[in-house]
Protein backbone atom coordinates (compact mmCIF):
# COMPACT_ATOMS: atom_id res chain seq x y z
CA UNK A 1 0.00 0.00 0.00
CA UNK A 2 2.98 2.38 1.26
CA UNK A 3 5.13 1.36 -2.03
CA UNK A 4 1.58 2.08 -4.16
CA UNK A 5 1.39 5.73 -2.80
CA UNK A 6 5.26 6.11 -3.32
CA UNK A 7 5.24 4.89 -6.67
CA UNK A 8 1.97 6.77 -7.93
CA UNK A 9 3.91 9.92 -6.87
CA UNK A 10 7.41 8.89 -7.90
CA UNK A 11 5.69 8.35 -11.73
CA UNK A 12 3.49 11.80 -10.84
CA UNK A 13 6.70 13.55 -10.38
CA UNK A 14 8.36 11.96 -13.64
CA UNK A 15 5.54 12.82 -15.66
CA UNK A 16 5.89 16.00 -14.74
CA UNK A 17 7.10 18.22 -17.47
CA UNK A 18 8.22 20.67 -14.93
CA UNK A 19 10.74 18.19 -14.01
CA UNK A 20 12.18 17.75 -17.40
CA UNK A 21 12.39 21.86 -17.68
CA UNK A 22 14.19 22.18 -14.68
CA UNK A 23 16.79 19.30 -15.15
CA UNK A 24 17.26 20.72 -18.73
CA UNK A 25 18.17 24.11 -16.72
CA UNK A 26 20.73 22.20 -14.30
CA UNK A 27 22.48 20.51 -17.64
CA UNK A 28 22.70 24.37 -19.71
CA UNK A 29 23.68 25.41 -16.09
CA UNK A 30 26.67 23.28 -15.87
CA UNK A 31 27.31 22.99 -19.32
CA UNK A 32 27.83 26.87 -18.80
CA UNK A 33 30.37 26.09 -15.70
CA UNK A 34 32.95 25.08 -18.25
CA UNK A 35 32.61 28.05 -20.90
CA UNK A 36 32.98 30.11 -17.55
CA UNK A 37 36.35 28.11 -16.29
CA UNK A 38 37.81 29.50 -19.87
CA UNK A 39 37.05 32.82 -18.54
CA UNK A 40 38.95 32.76 -15.27
CA UNK A 41 42.58 32.68 -14.25
CA UNK A 42 43.41 31.16 -11.38
CA UNK A 43 41.49 28.77 -8.90
CA UNK A 44 39.00 27.59 -12.15
CA UNK A 45 38.38 24.23 -10.02
CA UNK A 46 36.70 25.70 -6.53
CA UNK A 47 34.67 28.42 -8.97
CA UNK A 48 33.54 25.26 -10.98
CA UNK A 49 32.73 23.31 -7.78
CA UNK A 50 31.08 26.30 -6.50
CA UNK A 51 29.31 27.08 -9.20
CA UNK A 52 27.76 23.71 -10.09
CA UNK A 53 26.89 22.95 -6.48
CA UNK A 54 24.76 25.51 -6.56
CA UNK A 55 23.49 24.50 -9.98
CA UNK A 56 21.96 21.35 -8.48
CA UNK A 57 20.88 22.90 -5.71
CA UNK A 58 18.58 25.50 -7.02
CA UNK A 59 17.60 22.45 -9.52
CA UNK A 60 16.94 20.65 -6.95
CA UNK A 61 15.02 23.44 -4.94
CA UNK A 62 12.86 23.96 -8.00
CA UNK A 63 11.47 20.81 -7.64
CA UNK A 64 10.38 20.73 -4.34
CA UNK A 65 9.03 24.39 -5.10
CA UNK A 66 7.03 23.50 -8.07
CA UNK A 67 6.35 19.12 -8.18
CA UNK A 68 6.92 18.28 -3.97
CA UNK A 69 4.72 21.42 -3.11
CA UNK A 70 1.77 20.82 -5.41
CA UNK A 71 1.46 17.33 -5.18
CA UNK A 72 -0.36 16.94 -1.83
CA UNK A 73 -2.01 20.64 -2.41
CA UNK A 74 -3.45 19.54 -5.90
CA UNK A 75 -4.54 16.21 -4.37
CA UNK A 76 -6.95 17.78 -1.89
CA UNK A 77 -8.07 20.63 -3.91
CA UNK A 78 -9.02 18.38 -6.84
CA UNK A 79 -10.15 15.78 -4.23
CA UNK A 80 -7.98 13.08 -5.76
CA UNK A 81 -7.20 11.90 -2.49
CA UNK A 82 -10.71 10.58 -1.85
CA UNK A 83 -9.70 7.64 -4.22
CA UNK A 84 -6.80 6.13 -1.55
CA UNK A 85 -8.70 7.49 2.14
CA UNK A 86 -12.27 5.93 0.74
CA UNK A 87 -10.38 2.99 1.61
CA UNK A 88 -8.93 1.15 4.35
CA UNK A 89 -5.81 3.25 4.36
CA UNK A 90 -4.56 4.89 7.23
CA UNK A 91 -3.89 8.64 6.49
CA UNK A 92 -0.25 8.49 8.20
CA UNK A 93 0.64 5.93 5.65
CA UNK A 94 -0.74 7.74 2.33
CA UNK A 95 1.01 11.39 3.94
CA UNK A 96 4.55 8.80 4.30
CA UNK A 97 4.06 6.96 0.88
CA UNK A 98 3.25 10.68 -0.43
CA UNK A 99 6.40 11.67 0.86
CA UNK A 100 8.18 8.38 0.42
CA UNK A 101 7.67 9.32 -3.32
CA UNK A 102 8.96 12.81 -3.30
CA UNK A 103 12.30 11.81 -1.62
CA UNK A 104 12.75 8.99 -4.73
CA UNK A 105 12.02 11.72 -7.10
CA UNK A 106 14.54 14.13 -5.66
CA UNK A 107 17.10 10.92 -5.40
CA UNK A 108 16.42 10.13 -9.04
CA UNK A 109 17.21 14.18 -9.69
CA UNK A 110 19.62 14.51 -7.41
CA UNK A 111 21.84 11.16 -8.80
CA UNK A 112 21.43 12.43 -12.45
CA UNK A 113 22.66 16.04 -10.82
CA UNK A 114 25.47 14.54 -9.27
CA UNK A 115 26.59 12.37 -12.41
CA UNK A 116 26.66 15.72 -14.37
CA UNK A 117 28.45 17.54 -11.51
CA UNK A 118 30.91 15.06 -11.97
CA UNK A 119 31.49 14.85 -15.33
CA UNK A 120 31.57 18.90 -15.46
CA UNK A 121 34.40 18.93 -12.79
CA UNK A 122 35.87 16.25 -14.72
CA UNK A 123 36.24 17.97 -18.29
CA UNK A 124 37.04 21.04 -16.52
CA UNK A 125 40.63 19.19 -14.57
CA UNK A 126 40.91 17.59 -17.92
CA UNK A 127 41.06 21.25 -19.76
CA UNK A 128 42.82 23.29 -17.20
CA UNK A 129 44.94 20.63 -14.86
CA UNK A 130 47.31 23.42 -13.16
CA UNK A 131 44.60 25.35 -12.12
CA UNK A 132 41.70 23.34 -10.87
CA UNK A 133 43.19 23.36 -7.65
CA UNK A 134 42.66 20.88 -4.74
CA UNK A 135 38.67 20.00 -4.89
CA UNK A 136 37.59 16.80 -3.85
CA UNK A 137 35.02 15.12 -5.48
CA UNK A 138 34.35 12.80 -2.78
CA UNK A 139 33.27 15.79 -1.03
CA UNK A 140 31.29 17.06 -4.09
CA UNK A 141 29.70 13.53 -3.73
CA UNK A 142 28.62 14.29 -0.18
CA UNK A 143 27.97 17.81 -0.68
CA UNK A 144 24.89 16.14 -3.34
CA UNK A 145 24.18 13.95 -0.25
CA UNK A 146 23.22 16.42 1.93
CA UNK A 147 21.69 18.90 -0.42
CA UNK A 148 19.53 15.81 -1.16
CA UNK A 149 19.03 15.63 2.70
CA UNK A 150 18.29 19.32 3.30
CA UNK A 151 15.45 19.15 0.16
CA UNK A 152 14.04 15.81 1.87
CA UNK A 153 13.65 18.24 4.94
CA UNK A 154 12.31 20.77 3.07
CA UNK A 155 9.67 18.25 1.22
CA UNK A 156 8.35 17.38 4.65
CA UNK A 157 8.08 21.16 6.06
CA UNK A 158 5.91 21.77 2.25
CA UNK A 159 3.78 18.71 3.65
CA UNK A 160 3.12 20.30 6.70
CA UNK A 161 2.42 23.66 5.13
CA UNK A 162 0.03 22.08 2.68
CA UNK A 163 -2.44 21.15 4.84
CA UNK A 164 -2.56 24.29 6.91
CA UNK A 165 -2.22 26.60 4.08
CA UNK A 166 -5.33 27.69 2.32
CA UNK A 167 -4.04 27.09 -1.06
CA UNK A 168 -0.99 25.97 -3.04
CA UNK A 169 0.33 29.49 -3.74
CA UNK A 170 0.61 30.07 0.12
CA UNK A 171 2.10 26.68 0.86
CA UNK A 172 5.03 27.98 -2.46
CA UNK A 173 5.56 31.32 -0.25
CA UNK A 174 5.80 29.60 3.38
CA UNK A 175 8.10 26.72 1.61
CA UNK A 176 10.23 29.71 0.02
CA UNK A 177 9.91 32.34 3.55
CA UNK A 178 11.57 29.32 4.94
CA UNK A 179 13.97 28.03 2.62
CA UNK A 180 15.23 31.62 2.67
CA UNK A 181 15.57 31.93 6.23
CA UNK A 182 16.98 28.98 7.31
CA UNK A 183 19.65 29.18 4.87
CA UNK A 184 20.66 32.64 6.16
CA UNK A 185 19.91 32.74 10.25
CA UNK A 186 23.31 31.03 10.78
CA UNK A 187 25.31 33.78 9.05
CA UNK A 188 23.27 36.88 10.32
CA UNK A 189 23.56 35.29 13.92
CA UNK A 190 27.30 35.07 13.40
CA UNK A 191 27.20 38.90 12.31
CA UNK A 192 25.61 39.88 15.44
CA UNK A 193 27.33 38.02 17.95
CA UNK A 194 30.79 39.36 16.29
CA UNK A 195 28.82 42.63 16.70
CA UNK A 196 29.76 45.49 19.46
CA UNK A 197 26.30 44.91 21.90
CA UNK A 198 25.53 48.92 21.18
CA UNK A 199 25.31 48.30 17.35
CA UNK A 200 22.22 45.91 17.20
CA UNK A 201 19.33 46.64 19.19
CA UNK A 202 18.02 44.09 21.18
CA UNK A 203 15.09 43.34 19.54
CA UNK A 204 16.49 42.13 15.97
CA UNK A 205 18.95 40.31 18.52
CA UNK A 206 15.81 38.59 20.23
CA UNK A 207 14.40 38.30 16.48
CA UNK A 208 17.36 36.56 14.49
CA UNK A 209 17.99 34.48 17.63
CA UNK A 210 14.15 33.28 17.31
CA UNK A 211 14.45 32.63 13.96
CA UNK A 212 17.83 30.89 14.29
CA UNK A 213 15.91 28.22 16.62
CA UNK A 214 12.51 28.16 14.63
CA UNK A 215 13.62 27.53 11.22
CA UNK A 216 15.83 24.49 10.28
CA UNK A 217 19.45 25.19 9.90
CA UNK A 218 19.66 25.25 6.09
CA UNK A 219 23.64 26.22 6.66
CA UNK A 220 24.70 23.24 8.16
CA UNK A 221 23.81 21.16 5.02
CA UNK A 222 25.88 23.38 2.62
CA UNK A 223 29.52 21.51 1.75
CA UNK A 224 30.11 24.25 -1.08
CA UNK A 225 32.91 25.92 0.26
CA UNK A 226 34.47 22.80 2.18
CA UNK A 227 34.49 20.69 -1.06
CA UNK A 228 35.85 23.62 -3.07
CA UNK A 229 38.57 23.78 -1.17
CA UNK A 230 39.09 20.72 -0.40
CA UNK A 231 38.80 20.92 3.44
CA UNK A 232 38.74 18.03 5.88
CA UNK A 233 35.51 17.06 7.51
CA UNK A 234 35.10 15.04 10.22
CA UNK A 235 32.99 11.90 10.49
CA UNK A 236 31.34 13.03 13.89
CA UNK A 237 30.37 16.71 11.84
CA UNK A 238 28.75 14.46 8.72
CA UNK A 239 27.41 12.00 11.54
CA UNK A 240 25.18 14.79 13.07
CA UNK A 241 24.36 16.65 9.97
CA UNK A 242 22.81 13.20 9.02
CA UNK A 243 21.12 13.34 12.09
CA UNK A 244 19.98 16.55 12.17
CA UNK A 245 18.50 16.37 9.08
CA UNK A 246 16.66 12.86 9.87
CA UNK A 247 15.39 13.61 12.72
CA UNK A 248 14.13 17.22 11.82
CA UNK A 249 11.71 15.57 8.82
CA UNK A 250 10.54 12.86 11.32
CA UNK A 251 9.86 15.71 13.73
CA UNK A 252 8.32 17.83 10.87
CA UNK A 253 6.67 14.82 9.70
CA UNK A 254 4.83 13.47 12.43
CA UNK A 255 3.33 16.65 12.95
CA UNK A 256 1.86 16.73 9.88
CA UNK A 257 0.85 13.44 10.51
CA UNK A 258 -1.12 14.83 13.43
CA UNK A 259 -2.37 17.47 11.69
CA UNK A 260 -3.59 15.47 8.39
CA UNK A 261 -5.78 12.70 10.84
CA UNK A 262 -7.80 15.83 12.02
CA UNK A 263 -8.00 17.79 8.56
CA UNK A 264 -11.51 17.67 7.19
CA UNK A 265 -11.42 16.85 3.52
CA UNK A 266 -14.71 18.73 2.38
CA UNK B 1 -24.50 -2.27 6.83
CA UNK B 2 -24.69 1.52 7.51
CA UNK B 3 -26.39 2.95 10.18
CA UNK B 4 -26.48 6.85 11.24
CA UNK B 5 -27.43 7.92 14.39
CA UNK B 6 -28.41 11.23 15.44
CA UNK B 7 -25.48 12.84 13.51
CA UNK B 8 -25.52 16.03 13.51
CA UNK B 9 -22.73 18.36 11.02
CA UNK B 10 -22.05 22.13 10.85
CA UNK B 11 -19.23 23.65 8.06
CA UNK B 12 -17.76 26.84 9.39
CA UNK B 13 -17.43 29.20 7.02
CA UNK B 14 -14.89 31.98 8.52
CA UNK B 15 -14.55 32.95 12.25
CA UNK B 16 -18.35 33.70 13.24
CA UNK B 17 -20.43 32.04 10.32
CA UNK B 18 -21.48 28.52 10.72
CA UNK B 19 -23.71 26.52 8.11
CA UNK B 20 -25.28 23.47 9.24
CA UNK B 21 -25.36 20.56 6.84
CA UNK B 22 -26.90 17.84 8.57
CA UNK B 23 -29.38 17.80 11.71
CA UNK B 24 -30.30 14.63 13.72
CA UNK B 25 -29.55 12.47 10.64
CA UNK B 26 -30.71 9.01 11.59
CA UNK B 27 -30.11 6.28 8.69
CA UNK B 28 -29.71 2.95 8.41
CA UNK B 29 -28.89 0.86 5.16
CA UNK B 30 -29.26 -3.10 5.37
CA UNK B 31 -27.02 -5.64 3.75
CA UNK B 32 -27.91 -6.31 0.23
CA UNK B 33 -30.34 -3.32 -0.04
CA UNK B 34 -30.26 -0.41 -2.71
CA UNK B 35 -30.51 2.70 -0.77
CA UNK B 36 -30.81 6.00 -3.20
CA UNK B 37 -30.33 9.15 -1.24
CA UNK B 38 -32.29 12.16 -3.05
CA UNK B 39 -32.68 15.91 -2.45
CA UNK B 40 -32.52 19.15 -3.57
CA UNK B 41 -29.08 20.71 -4.09
CA UNK B 42 -27.00 21.55 -0.79
CA UNK B 43 -29.70 19.22 1.06
CA UNK B 44 -26.49 17.45 2.56
CA UNK B 45 -26.57 14.57 0.35
CA UNK B 46 -22.81 14.71 -0.37
CA UNK B 47 -22.13 15.62 3.45
CA UNK B 48 -23.58 12.13 4.40
CA UNK B 49 -21.56 10.46 2.00
CA UNK B 50 -18.18 12.22 2.88
CA UNK B 51 -19.35 11.60 6.90
CA UNK B 52 -19.65 7.77 5.95
CA UNK B 53 -16.09 7.46 4.34
CA UNK B 54 -14.38 9.51 7.21
CA UNK B 55 -13.34 12.33 4.85
CA UNK B 56 -15.43 14.47 7.50
CA UNK B 57 -16.33 14.33 11.06
CA UNK B 58 -19.61 14.75 12.48
CA UNK B 59 -20.19 17.11 15.22
CA UNK B 60 -22.45 14.50 17.42
CA UNK B 61 -23.96 11.19 16.61
CA UNK B 62 -22.14 8.20 15.49
CA UNK B 63 -21.63 6.29 11.80
CA UNK B 64 -21.24 2.75 11.51
CA UNK B 65 -20.48 0.38 9.08
CA UNK B 66 -20.85 -2.96 9.37
CA UNK B 67 -20.76 -2.37 13.18
CA UNK B 68 -16.96 -0.76 12.99
CA UNK B 69 -17.20 2.94 13.58
CA UNK B 70 -16.44 4.89 10.42
CA UNK B 71 -14.03 6.66 12.24
CA UNK B 72 -11.97 3.26 12.12
CA UNK B 73 -10.38 2.47 8.25
CA UNK B 74 -10.76 -1.12 8.63
CA UNK B 75 -14.44 -0.61 7.98
CA UNK B 76 -14.11 0.75 4.88
CA UNK B 77 -11.91 -2.69 3.51
CA UNK B 78 -14.64 -3.44 1.75
CA UNK B 79 -16.52 -0.29 0.51
CA UNK B 80 -15.99 0.85 -3.12
CA UNK B 81 -16.41 5.25 -3.73
CA UNK B 82 -17.67 6.87 -6.38
CA UNK B 83 -17.52 10.47 -6.29
CA UNK B 84 -19.37 13.16 -7.65
CA UNK B 85 -17.72 15.00 -10.40
CA UNK B 86 -14.64 12.61 -9.79
CA UNK B 87 -11.09 14.41 -10.74
CA UNK B 88 -8.47 11.14 -11.26
CA UNK B 89 -5.01 10.97 -11.96
CA UNK B 90 -4.91 12.14 -15.71
CA UNK B 91 -1.24 11.47 -15.77
CA UNK B 92 -1.79 7.93 -15.76
CA UNK B 93 -3.61 5.57 -18.10
CA UNK B 94 -6.24 3.72 -17.16
CA UNK B 95 -4.53 0.31 -16.63
CA UNK B 96 -2.39 1.98 -14.30
CA UNK B 97 -4.86 3.97 -12.18
CA UNK B 98 -7.17 0.76 -12.07
CA UNK B 99 -3.36 -0.91 -10.49
CA UNK B 100 -2.91 1.59 -7.88
CA UNK B 101 -6.64 1.57 -7.17
CA UNK B 102 -6.37 -2.67 -6.00
CA UNK B 103 -2.76 -2.05 -4.45
CA UNK B 104 -4.62 0.21 -2.43
CA UNK B 105 -7.17 -2.26 -1.14
CA UNK B 106 -4.38 -4.93 -1.13
CA UNK B 107 -4.99 -7.08 -4.42
CA UNK B 108 -2.65 -9.20 -5.82
CA UNK B 109 -0.75 -8.39 -8.95
CA UNK B 110 -2.87 -11.31 -10.82
CA UNK B 111 -5.74 -10.51 -9.57
CA UNK B 112 -6.33 -7.12 -10.02
CA UNK B 113 -5.01 -7.78 -13.88
CA UNK B 114 -8.13 -9.90 -14.42
CA UNK B 115 -10.53 -7.98 -12.66
CA UNK B 116 -9.33 -4.36 -14.72
CA UNK B 117 -9.41 -6.88 -18.33
CA UNK B 118 -13.05 -7.24 -16.96
CA UNK B 119 -14.37 -3.88 -15.92
CA UNK B 120 -12.77 -1.98 -18.56
CA UNK B 121 -14.29 -4.68 -20.79
CA UNK B 122 -17.74 -3.94 -19.29
CA UNK B 123 -17.35 -0.31 -19.41
CA UNK B 124 -16.17 -0.34 -23.23
CA UNK B 125 -13.34 1.36 -22.16
CA UNK B 126 -10.31 -1.41 -23.46
CA UNK B 127 -9.80 0.13 -26.41
CA UNK B 128 -8.30 2.99 -24.59
CA UNK B 129 -6.81 1.07 -21.48
CA UNK B 130 -3.61 1.95 -21.88
CA UNK B 131 -4.15 5.98 -23.48
CA UNK B 132 -3.70 8.62 -21.10
CA UNK B 133 -6.50 9.72 -19.12
CA UNK B 134 -5.91 13.10 -19.84
CA UNK B 135 -6.97 12.38 -23.16
CA UNK B 136 -10.73 11.28 -22.24
CA UNK B 137 -13.50 12.26 -22.57
CA UNK B 138 -15.66 12.96 -19.57
CA UNK B 139 -17.82 10.32 -20.04
CA UNK B 140 -14.95 8.10 -20.16
CA UNK B 141 -13.11 9.48 -16.26
CA UNK B 142 -17.05 8.72 -15.06
CA UNK B 143 -16.26 5.35 -16.73
CA UNK B 144 -12.64 4.87 -15.37
CA UNK B 145 -13.37 6.37 -11.77
CA UNK B 146 -16.44 3.77 -11.39
CA UNK B 147 -13.67 0.87 -12.63
CA UNK B 148 -11.46 2.10 -10.00
CA UNK B 149 -14.07 2.04 -7.04
CA UNK B 150 -15.23 -1.62 -8.09
CA UNK B 151 -12.05 -2.72 -8.81
CA UNK B 152 -11.83 -4.94 -4.88
CA UNK B 153 -15.37 -6.20 -5.89
CA UNK B 154 -16.40 -4.25 -2.68
CA UNK B 155 -19.58 -5.21 -0.72
CA UNK B 156 -20.85 -1.58 -0.24
CA UNK B 157 -20.80 0.37 -3.07
CA UNK B 158 -20.82 4.23 -2.93
CA UNK B 159 -21.90 5.89 -5.73
CA UNK B 160 -22.29 9.83 -5.66
CA UNK B 161 -24.51 11.23 -8.41
CA UNK B 162 -23.14 7.91 -10.65
CA UNK B 163 -25.05 9.39 -13.78
CA UNK B 164 -23.14 12.70 -13.90
CA UNK B 165 -21.41 13.55 -17.36
CA UNK B 166 -22.43 10.66 -18.90
CA UNK B 167 -24.31 10.51 -22.41
CA UNK B 168 -27.44 8.24 -23.21
CA UNK B 169 -25.01 5.23 -23.67
CA UNK B 170 -22.83 5.21 -20.75
CA UNK B 171 -25.69 6.19 -18.72
CA UNK B 172 -27.11 2.90 -19.98
CA UNK B 173 -24.07 1.10 -18.71
CA UNK B 174 -23.50 2.37 -15.56
CA UNK B 175 -27.43 1.67 -14.98
CA UNK B 176 -26.67 -1.78 -16.06
CA UNK B 177 -23.80 -2.26 -13.70
CA UNK B 178 -25.91 -1.04 -10.82
CA UNK B 179 -28.50 -3.53 -11.48
CA UNK B 180 -25.62 -6.43 -11.81
CA UNK B 181 -24.75 -5.19 -8.66
CA UNK B 182 -28.07 -5.46 -7.33
CA UNK B 183 -28.26 -8.64 -8.28
CA UNK B 184 -25.06 -10.27 -7.06
CA UNK B 185 -26.52 -8.83 -3.59
CA UNK B 186 -24.15 -5.93 -2.98
CA UNK B 187 -25.07 -2.85 -0.94
CA UNK B 188 -25.41 0.18 -2.36
CA UNK B 189 -25.88 3.62 -2.07
CA UNK B 190 -26.63 6.14 -4.61
CA UNK B 191 -27.31 9.88 -4.52
CA UNK B 192 -28.35 11.09 -7.10
CA UNK B 193 -30.91 13.64 -8.96
CA UNK B 194 -32.17 11.14 -11.80
CA UNK B 195 -35.39 9.95 -9.90
CA UNK B 196 -36.33 7.76 -12.76
CA UNK B 197 -32.99 5.53 -12.03
CA UNK B 198 -33.35 5.82 -8.65
CA UNK B 199 -37.10 4.55 -8.42
CA UNK B 200 -35.88 1.61 -10.96
CA UNK B 201 -32.48 0.39 -8.93
CA UNK B 202 -33.40 1.01 -5.76
CA UNK B 203 -35.27 -1.16 -2.78
CA UNK B 204 -35.31 2.30 -0.47
CA UNK B 205 -35.07 5.67 -0.74
CA UNK B 206 -34.33 8.80 1.57
CA UNK B 207 -35.53 12.15 0.79
CA UNK B 208 -33.07 14.65 2.95
CA UNK B 209 -34.04 18.33 2.57
CA UNK B 210 -31.55 21.06 3.86
CA UNK B 211 -29.79 18.88 6.19
CA UNK B 212 -32.59 16.69 7.46
CA UNK B 213 -34.07 13.00 6.30
CA UNK B 214 -37.43 14.36 5.64
CA UNK B 215 -38.89 10.79 4.48
CA UNK B 216 -37.69 7.70 3.98
CA UNK B 217 -39.36 4.16 2.83
CA UNK B 218 -39.61 1.15 0.37
CA UNK B 219 -39.42 2.13 -3.28
CA UNK B 220 -42.37 -0.42 -4.27
CA UNK B 221 -44.40 0.75 -1.65
CA UNK B 222 -44.75 4.14 -3.51
CA UNK B 223 -48.33 5.16 -4.05
CA UNK B 224 -47.23 8.08 -6.45
CA UNK B 225 -44.47 8.59 -8.49
CA UNK B 226 -41.35 9.33 -6.71
CA UNK B 227 -41.08 12.91 -8.29
CA UNK B 228 -44.08 14.07 -7.67
CA UNK B 229 -43.25 12.85 -3.59
CA UNK B 230 -40.11 14.59 -4.15
CA UNK B 231 -41.93 17.51 -5.29
CA UNK B 232 -44.29 17.29 -2.15
CA UNK B 233 -41.75 17.07 0.88
CA UNK B 234 -39.43 19.62 -0.82
CA UNK B 235 -42.94 21.90 -1.10
CA UNK B 236 -43.39 20.93 2.82
CA UNK B 237 -40.39 21.93 4.00
CA UNK B 238 -40.85 25.16 3.11
CA UNK B 239 -38.99 25.12 -0.33
CA UNK B 240 -40.24 26.80 -2.92
CA UNK B 241 -37.20 26.60 -4.85
CA UNK B 242 -34.07 24.99 -5.62
CA UNK B 243 -31.12 26.10 -3.73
Amino acid sequence: MLQAIAWITFLEGLRNKAVYGITLLAGLMMTFTVALSSMIMRDVGKVATDFTLSSATFAALLVVLFVGVTILARDMERKTIYLALSRAVPRARYLLGRFCGLCLLQAAIMLLLLLASLATLLLVRQLYPSFFGTVSLGLVGLAHLFVLLQMWLLTALSMLFSLVASSSFVTFLLTTLTWLIGSSTQEVKQLIEASSPEQIAPVVKGLVWLAYYLFPNFALFDLKATAAHGLAISGQSIFFTLLYGTGYSVAILSLAVVVFKHKELA
Amino acid sequence: MIKFNDVCKTYRLDRQKKVTALTGLTLSVAPHEVFGCIGPNGAGKSTTIKLLLDLIRPDSGSITINGQSASNEASRAQVGYLPENPYIYDFLTASEYLGYAGRLSGMSTAAIKQRSEELLAKLKLEQAANRRISGYSKGMQQRTAIAAALIHDPELVVLDEPMSGLDPLGRKLIFDLIAELKQQGKTVFISSHVLTDIERLCDRVGIIVQGSLLYQGDVSGLAIPLEDLFLRVVAEAGISEVK
